[in-house]
């Protein structure tokens, strides 16, 4: 099983606008924009969490399974893994 | 002996007093002051490009408070900490054009060190408050700024637009820049207007701004000037992360937004603005659009979006 957690990247400012957060990375011209479940689980990030307490935070908060919610949760995480916005612990 | 401290007589841009060793007609004769000057601008050189420093595109750089900007065969210059501005022609180099760079991307950089929200458009007054026009080079600004303009709505700031940290808009000095199709097409003879740089069929348009210098204005409406091939002519708002993408975008020399502090800052100063001004997009025909049409437009958007009312 991965344990890994994952944190945001030190560095990263995110602002709200309209609701939806908006962020800017430090490479030029890119940002990116967060809202609803991104959004909150982006603000869980604030510390280190694995995926499964990440899982576990979004069924609790959407009223849906943390089994069927895993898929979007990981591939949300791989995204943001891939823009440097979050690290592994 | 009494030593008086007499008044000397500066000019001013966005409310700053400059005291500049480069004569600088385009801001006017200034007013006598006994302020001390708030930017000065010194003839020398800016030395090389510090070894230090992270260069930008454009000719741009940056190192700590410093920013500098190296124009080939026109000038160098350093801007530090919002107040100094060093400027080293080359021999030979067209003063016109030592003074469009020195007045664009210097004075842009200078506000943003200041802290502004620097944007790159137009403002022009509406009552109380003012909008701003912002678009791409060439997407039609300035020729839309002298048609607000003639319907006697005043030009507050061509090109460079700071926004303090209230959302308000600071004017800068009185003149549009222009290209020569542009005047002609508002009936001005082009041959008694200054060239912005000789080569270059940029003409300004001095603005008769009346004898009230007007003071920082709420801005209350963003207005993005874009093209598209229908037929036409739409204002839709914008939200959420299109409006940071489009104030972003539109900020003078974006470039210079770089590094952790510089990134942080600019994404209140936005989220600031947002919260205060309405941004929308102008999608006009290409084929058909004219500057007439577009202030119809935005004017009406106007008339029929009251201001918010500041936070």
């Amino acid at each position: 099983m991965n344990a890994a957690a994952y944190v945001r990247s030190p560095g990263l400012h995110a602002v709200e606008m309209d609701g939806e957060l908006v962020m800017m990375g430090l490479e030029q011209g890119e940002y990116f924009g967060l809202r609803d479940v991104a959004a909150s689980i982006w603000q869980h990030l604030a510390e280190p969490r694995t995926a499964d307490e990440l899982c576990a935070l979004v069924a609790d908060e959407y009223d849906v399974t943390a089994t069927a919610c895993r898929a979007d949760v990981t591939a949300f995480l791989d995204e943001l893994l891939g823009k440097a916005l979050i690290e592994t612990t | 002996m009494i030593i008086v401290n007499a008044d000397r007589v500066l000019p001013r841009c966005y409310g700053l007093v400059v005291d500049s060793e480069l004569p600088l007609p385009d801001l006017g004769p200034g007013s006598p002051t006994s302020r001390p000057a708030d930017v000065t601008v010194r003839l020398g050189s800016p030395g090389p490009v510090p070894d230090t420093a992270t260069l930008l595109p454009l000719g741009l750089w940056r190192d700590g408070d410093a920013v500098g900007l190296v124009v080939p065969d026109i000038a160098s210059y350093v801007v530090r900490g919002g107040r100094e501005i060093v400027v080293g022609p080359e021999p030979g180099a067209d003063p016109t054009a030592v003074r469009l760079f020195l007045l664009g991307t210097v004075m842009g950089a200078l506000m943003m060190q200041r802290g502004h929200l620097v944007l790159h458009g137009n403002a022009f007054r509406v009552g109380d408050a003012c909008a701003v026009v912002v678009g791409r080079s060439g997407a039609g600004k300035s020729t839309l700024a002298a048609e607000l303009q003639r319907r006697g709505h005043d030009v507050l700031a061509d090109d460079v637009v700071p926004v303090d940290r209230h959302g308000h808009a600071l004017p800068g000095y009185p003149r549009i820049k222009l290209w020569q199709d542009a005047v002609a097409r508002l009936g001005v003879d082009s041959a008694q207007l200054e060239r912005v740089a000789h080569q270059v069929d940029k003409f300004q348009l001095p603005i008769d701004r009346g004898p009230a210098e007007p003071g920082p204005l709420p801005l209350r409406w963003v207005y993005v000037l874009e093209r598209h091939n229908g037929r036409d002519l739409r204002i839709t708002p914008a939200g959420g992360m299109e409006t940071f993408g489009l104030l972003h975008e539109h900020t003078y020399r974006h470039e210079l937004v770089h590094g952790e502090e510089a990134v942080r800052v600019h994404l209140e100063q936005c989220a600031r603005l947002a919260g205060r001004a309405r941004v929308s997009r102008v999608t006009r025909p290409a084929a058909t659009m004219t500057a007439e049409a577009t202030a119809d437009a935005i004017l009406s958007d106007i008339a029929a979006q009251p201001a918010q009312e500041s936070a």
